[in-house]
């Protein structure tokens, strides 16, 4: 396994932090996640934290991920109402006095970590919003398995809070210490599968499918916290809002606990900022390995393999001419020595092998033998067929690049006659003339993946084939009414060009029609496997590659045009 | 809300004719006989009129529905304009036939005399809330862009013109109007208001927590204490204005429709912000797949939207952007078929509100129930109207198709079958009543009257009919904006130093001459007896129906006038510029919103058309006497006011039986005062406002050997300045409110101001052959001689007599005259 970029797993779904912050306020909203705060007893405890009325305190919980940890949080408990009650002074003179808590922060570092949940723990857990407990439900328990993205506040110190970044208006420490306790307890006291603060669920298969559509499904799951990095530069709020929670995915059946970089503590570390755009809610990167070698090898490279097996070799085109030699002078996948003989019985086929953003193909064979005769004839016939698959952006009709498959097939074919006389007695062939044509014929398709107005993975596709390009000429006494019939049999090729399996039309009704009818479900397929713990209703809204010819999709909660 | 999109023109004219509003069947066939102009609206005023359950009407109620037909105006108040038309027809000058069509004519010219507008609409803002006395409130804008309140005091309904009351916009034009009524009963108001006639730019004035057991005066105060919101784009001009609601009913959110700079937005702020704050509304998907949106509340503030994606269609609830700047969105599903609307129905038990939707069929989701709940199973095109609650039942207004039907739910049970709802519904508005369970309807009828029924299960009950009062289409000017603009329009007139026949007063006439009675030779009332030195007007004596001789006599129309006695003619002919002034009648047309100054002069006689002769041998001005010669001549200008400046805009100088209109940077300025000039033309009395020859009738000239032409010859002479006190009087104002203004009765005189008198052939012929006598006998004179001719000719054709015989007579009165009512 060559690790690239996304240090060895298959995909990240990177969800930026103003997205996380935004569902857990939603989550506050549902009263998932108390928004009221009412803490204590003022007799038991000395303090009360809100009340009814002007007293009522309500707070506004948010993460921040810049904590310069890999799987780790700020938890921040921002209070927008409220009072604190409290007893001043001792024994009978002792009073209740209040205190507006409006604008006091509690910040507490906690780890986030992720769980297993089994599914019987998601039906009517009220930590859970009934809209995700349905979509969560949905998922069979005998192919999925669920886990859960949580502030792990049992493994974190929530007794202590973070004094530099806490404000906290006031110089009675007792107040200070009891007030950020009692909600740092309140907080943790939600356990298990109680505790509402869940930052995602990720869903895994649980056993590897051959299906198509289920390629990029993940098959495990990790996660990482990324903190925005702006070089030297101390992020902006905005920026900030841009830090991750990546979702690390492994597809095909590989497992997180296959590999200890899958679930060490630089798992997940990335040196770049996945999100730089508040206008996306997250990105989804799917390495280049799983998408050219799981993607793109299972859906198209391995039929269109199948597909030119399927038309003779050439190697066999003159199987009449006995003692025909046959020349192989390229077969892309095959060892050849230039020029070699081959046998013609069985010889390996040319395999599609891998480009720096594709696929090529070469098959090249020349066959040369004598026809003899009083005329006798020094015959070549040489082909050289070519498929090149490459990904890379390319413009579209309103000329905004877009993340571009293009397919091409091409097919040259040289033939060369030369005639003799043969003189008796001695049988001298003597030069008469000679003639040759030559012919290329050419295709392409251009699939280019779109996020359409609906948010879905649209893929538009354009295709073409070109007239043959010609070429012929003649020394001595050579006449043929019409080289690209006689010698070429130009029709032929032609027909046979445009009706084998690898034709154009074959190609786009077999192979292309299958990605297009496969693309959407297999990109709908990762992406519903991961579920946002308010609402998780992404859309697509760009697809490019990138310069480590990975590829990423942008989404959001919604398209916008 | 509109409730169909039929025209109301045939019912509406009905309801004005018949008091009573057209069956559905008879306004459809009404409609559709003016729809295939198969009759006009004259001759369906005429048809309507002959009705035989108008049968007992006399002829001053049947000419005063005619009237009000014609101006389309459902007023109890009798127009004042009544008096004159039924005198015409005493006075034998109109039958009662051509009544509705010279009215008709008279309303097409765009003058209004009298509130004319109505405040109802089929197809603007209307509202019904619950008042505490038990009883409703109406708003309404009505179709003069005003908003209206109509209050019950317990005896009867008021109508208030709350638009009046706004600060500021006290003339404004209404742009929308939202009212809302939470369940505490407590009323939220916005309105949209711009300037009138001006770039539309709007003001938004808001009102919320209003009590509704406000009477009359405290409306109007409170109209007049609202908030001025600020903060809304500067320059929008408002189409749309609503309110979102929450659970509880009360207004939410204010949603406003603007267009700023040309680009059409929404936009959205908080009631409890008091409308100060904007959001401009971003409508999360490619706008043109957006079919409808809503505010409201799902947990968190956000919007509706229903996109149209192919031909699916999706509904979607996006929050607003949180201060993370991200939405959540809410989709829902297994939406009806040809989905062609949703409702947001508050609901008290969530914080998320029920949804409706129809198509093909009618579903409700309720709450955060994502399986939706079916209401009718098969509609078609449904559209939802309304939707609400009262103690034990739940009502859902919609159309399906082209029928207005509802459905009701009583608690505890399904939803019933559906009913339909009358279709003579051209507009309503739905409330609840705290006190019973039935629903409370305002209802526009076809007709524009207004009604307040009750609604069931079992249907619909009439429980008042309000009266409602026509409105101005525009507010006209008052007296002293009137008196202001009169001032500052009134011109300086310049006579021509040679005139001999110059302006008097009526007065300085009417003390000299009398009536003489045609037929029998003899005054009727003698000269001098015309006037009635007590009243300093004419006598009553004048304005009695004396006996008309036949019509098919050739003088009918010259049964009576005014003459000059022979040994009056030395003083009166002169005229006197120490006793004159011009009489001003001032119209009022609401689509300029402008006022029209009629300046109208007196002249006591008029004199000789001259003749300009400009050929080879000759180049003369002759004197066309007697040819033009008449007693008493009556002339007017029009000076067209802006009523928003009072500034005047355009003139119209009458010469002859013409004129023309001239733009007011064509008009020449006195220097000392600023005043515009005039000028009289010395015989004619046209009005100019250029000095010089003013040639009319002209031809030959340029190339033409010859150019002829009769000379209105102007020149700076003695002047009055009309602005001066007591150089105008205003005679007539109709849109003044009944009372302000007396006319004089003089303007009721419906004779000629001036003898009939027949030219004899030797007078003309005389002067002809004067003239041609100067040209010779050549042929180059042959043409020019002809050319001559035909314009004596055409002059004697000009005062109205076929034939080589003419006459002078006076003029007609000038309220009798086609523009008096209508336009130049």
């Amino acid at each position: 396994m060559s690790y690239n970029d996304l240090s060895g797993f298959d995909m990240v779904w990177a969800i930026t932090q103003n997205t996380v912050n935004s569902q857990l306020s939603w989550l506050q909203e549902l009263d998932i996640i108390p928004k009221k705060v009412l803490l204590g007893n003022i007799d038991d405890d000395g303090l009360v934290i809100g009340g009814a009325g002007e007293d009522e305190a309500i707070m506004l919980a948010t993460v921040d991920f810049d904590t310069g940890k890999p799987k780790s949080a700020k938890l921040i408990i921002n209070f927008e109402s409220g009072n604190i009650s409290f007893y001043s002074g001792f024994g009978k003179n002792a009073t209740i006095k209040k205190q507006p808590i409006k604008g006091w922060k509690l910040v507490f570092n906690v780890d986030v970590n992720i769980g297993q949940i089994a599914h019987e723990h998601i039906a009517g857990n009220t930590a859970v919003p009934k809209e995700i407990q349905d979509i969560l439900t949905n998922f069979d328990s005998s192919m999925f398995s669920i886990q859960n993205i949580f502030l792990d506040f049992q493994n974190s110190d929530m007794a202590n809070y973070d004094t530099i970044e806490s404000i906290i208006h006031t110089d009675n420490e007792f107040v200070k210490q009891n007030f950020a306790t009692s909600v740092g307890a309140w907080i943790s006291s939600k356990k298990g599968s109680d505790n509402p603060y869940i930052l995602g669920y990720p869903v895994s298969r649980k056993a590897k499918t051959e299906k198509i559509p289920a390629i990029l499904e993940p098959t495990g799951a990790n996660l990482s916290t990324h903190s925005f990095q702006n070089g030297a530069k101390v992020p902006t709020e905005l920026e900030k809002g841009l830090s991750t929670l990546n979702f690390l995915l492994v597809t095909q059946g590989r497992k997180i606990t296959d590999d200890p970089s899958l679930y060490g503590p630089g798992a997940g570390v990335f040196n770049r900022n996945l999100v730089t755009d508040n206008n996306i809610d997250g990105k989804g990167i799917i390495s280049k390995n799983t998408f050219f070698d799981q993607y793109l090898q299972k859906v198209i490279i391995k039929p269109f393999e199948e597909l030119v097996d399927s038309i003779p070799d050439y190697v066999h085109h003159r199987k009449d001419k006995k003692r025909a030699h046959v020349a192989i002078i390229e077969r892309s996948g095959v060892q050849v020595k230039a020029g070699e003989q081959a046998s013609t019985s069985s010889y390996p086929r040319a395999k599609f092998i891998r480009s720096d953003n594709g696929w090529t193909y070469n098959d090249h064979v020349r066959l040369d033998w004598h026809e003899s005769g009083s005329t006798s004839h020094d015959r070549e016939s040489e082909q050289k067929m070519s498929y090149d698959i490459e990904v890379s952006m390319q413009p579209d009709a309103h000329k905004v690049p877009r993340l571009t498959l293009d397919i091409h097939g091409s097919l040259y074919r040289y033939e060369w006659d030369q005639v003799n006389h043969d003189i008796p007695p001695f049988k001298n062939n003597v030069y008469l003339g000679k003639g040759w044509a030559s012919a290329m014929l050419t295709w392409g398709i251009r699939l280019q993946f779109i996020a359409g107005v609906d948010g879905k993975l649209t893929i538009t596709k354009q295709s073409n084939i070109n007239p043959p390009v010609k070429h012929s000429g003649t020394g001595g006494i050579y006449k043929v009414a019409d080289f690209f019939t006689d010698l070429l049999n130009l029709h032929g090729i032609n027909d046979d060009w445009r009706q084998n399996s690898t034709s154009l039309k074959n190609i786009e009704g077999g192979i292309v029609a299958d990605l297009l009818k496969n693309s959407t479900s297999m990109f709908d397929n990762a992406m519903t496997k991961i579920v946002m713990p308010a609402r998780s209703q992404f859309f697509y809204k760009n697809l490019t590659i990138d310069a480590n010819s990975d590829v990423e999709i942008d989404f959001a909660y919604k398209s916008e045009a | 809300m509109t409730a169909t999109t039929l025209k109301y023109q045939a019912a509406r004219l009905a309801r004005i004719i018949l008091q009573r509003d057209a069956s559905e069947i008879e306004s459809k066939q009404w409609q559709n006989e003016l729809d295939k102009t198969e009759l006009s609206v004259s001759n369906l005023i005429k048809k309507l009129i002959a009705l035989p359950e108008l049968k007992a009407l006399d002829q001053k109620e049947r000419a005063s529905r005619m009237w009000n037909a014609a101006f389309q105006r459902y007023s109890s108040v009798e127009s004042q304009s009544l008096d004159h038309w039924l005198g015409q027809i005493r006075y034998g000058l109109i039958s009662e036939s051509d009544l509705a069509q010279e009215f008709v004519k008279i309303a097409n010219t765009g003058y209004r005399y009298e509130p004319c507008a109505s405040p109802v609409d089929t197809s603007s803002d209307l509202f019904l809330v619950k008042a505490k006395n038990k009883s409703e409130l109406v708003f309404s804008q009505g179709e003069n862009k005003r908003l209206y309140l109509f209050i019950s005091n317990g005896k009867n309904w008021e109508q208030i013109d709350l638009s009046a009351a706004l600060v500021g916009y006290e003339k404004g034009h209404i742009q929308s109007v939202a009212v809302n009524q939470a369940d505490d009963g407590k009323i939220s108001i916005a309105i949209a208001v711009s300037k009138r006639f001006s770039d539309g730019s709007s003001a938004l004035f808001l009102a919320t927590g209003l009590d509704n057991g406000l009477n009359a005066a405290d409306w109007i105060a409170a109209i007049r204490n609202m908030h001025k919101c600020t903060g809304i784009p500067s320059g929008a001009v408002i189409s749309k204005v609503s309110f979102s609601r929450n659970q509880n009913n009360s207004a939410d959110m204010i949603v406003l429709g603007a267009t700023v700079a040309g680009a059409a937005n929404t936009y959205y702020g908080s009631v409890e912000k008091n409308g100060d704050d904007w959001n401009l509304l971003r409508i999360p998907e490619d706008a043109k797949t957006v079919q409808q949106y809503a505010l409201g509340t799902y947990h968190k503030d956000g919007m509706w939207v229903l996109y149209k994606v192919g031909s699916d269609h999706s509904l979607v609830f996006s929050v607003f952007p949180d201060k993370f700047g991200k939405s959540i969105n809410i989709s829902y599903t297994e939406l009806p078929k040809n989905c062609v609307n949703f409702l947001v129905a508050p609901n008290s038990n969530s914080s998320v509100a029920d949804v409706f939707a129809a198509g093909d069929e009618i579903v409700v989701y309720r709450a955060s129930n994502e399986t939706p709940e079916v209401v009718v199973s098969k509609t078609k095109n449904a559209k939802l109207l309304w939707h609400g609650y009262t103690k034990k039942t739940e009502y859902l207004l919609y159309r399906d198709g082209n029928t207005l039907s509802y459905i009701g739910k009583t608690k505890g049970s399904q939803w019933g079958d559906p009913k339909n709802l009358s279709n003579s519904l051209a507009n309503f508005s739905v409330n609840t009543l705290d006190s019973s369970d039935e629903l409370s309807l305002a209802i526009v009828t076809p007709g524009l009257g207004l009604n307040i029924e009750h609604l069931t299960l079992e249907g619909l009950s009439p429980i008042h009919s309000i009266s409602v009062e026509a409105v101005w289409n525009e507010i006209p000017l008052t007296k002293t904006e009137l008196n202001q603009a009169i001032k500052t329009a009134s011109p300086k007139i310049y006579f021509d130093p040679d005139a001999e026949f110059l302006t008097s007063s009526v007065d300085f006439y009417l003390k000299k001459i009398g009536l003489w009675n045609h037929q029998e030779n003899k005054w009727q009332v003698e000269n001098g007896r015309l006037y009635d030195s007590k009243t300093k007007d004419l006598s009553i004596d004048a304005l009695r129906a004396y006996a008309r001789s036949e019509r098919t006599n050739p003088t009918h129309k010259f049964d009576y006038y005014m003459q000059v006695d022979e040994g009056d003619f030395s003083t009166l002919v002169p005229g006197d510029l120490n006793d004159t002034k011009s009489y001003i009648n001032a119209k009022f047309i609401p689509e300029e919103n402008a006022t029209d100054l009629i300046f109208w002069l007196f002249y006591p006689y008029n004199g000789a058309g001259v003749l300009m002769v400009d050929a080879p041998g000759v180049d003369k001005n002759f004197d066309l006497s007697p040819l033009g010669t008449h007693e008493g001549d009556w002339e007017h200008c029009l000076i067209r006011i802006d009523n928003d400046s009072l500034q005047p805009t355009r003139f119209y100088l009458s010469a002859h039986d013409g004129g023309a209109w001239h733009a007011l940077k064509d008009m020449p300025k006195d220097m000392e005062s600023g005043h515009t000039e005039l000028y009289v033309s010395r015989h004619g009395h046209a009005l100019y406002n250029e000095v010089g020859d003013n040639l009319f009738h002209e031809s030959g000239g340029g190339s033409a050997i010859y150019h002829i032409g009769l000379v209105n010859h102007c020149e700076k002479g003695s002047s009055i300045n009309l602005w001066e006190d007591g150089k105008t009087e205003l005679i007539a104002a109709d849109f003044l409110p009944q009372g302000e203004l007396t006319e004089p009765l003089w303007l009721r005189f419906p004779w000629r101001w001036g003898r009939y008198k027949v030219f004899s052939q030797d007078e003309i012929s005389g002067m002809v052959s004067h003239i041609l006598s100067f040209l010779g006998d050549n042929p180059v004179s042959k043409p020019i001689k002809k050319a001559i001719s035909d314009l004596i000719a055409d002059k004697i054709l000009e005062s109205g007599k076929l034939g080589s015989e003419s006459y002078s007579a006076g003029p007609g009165a000038p309220k009798y005259k086609s523009n008096w009512y209508g336009s130049e």
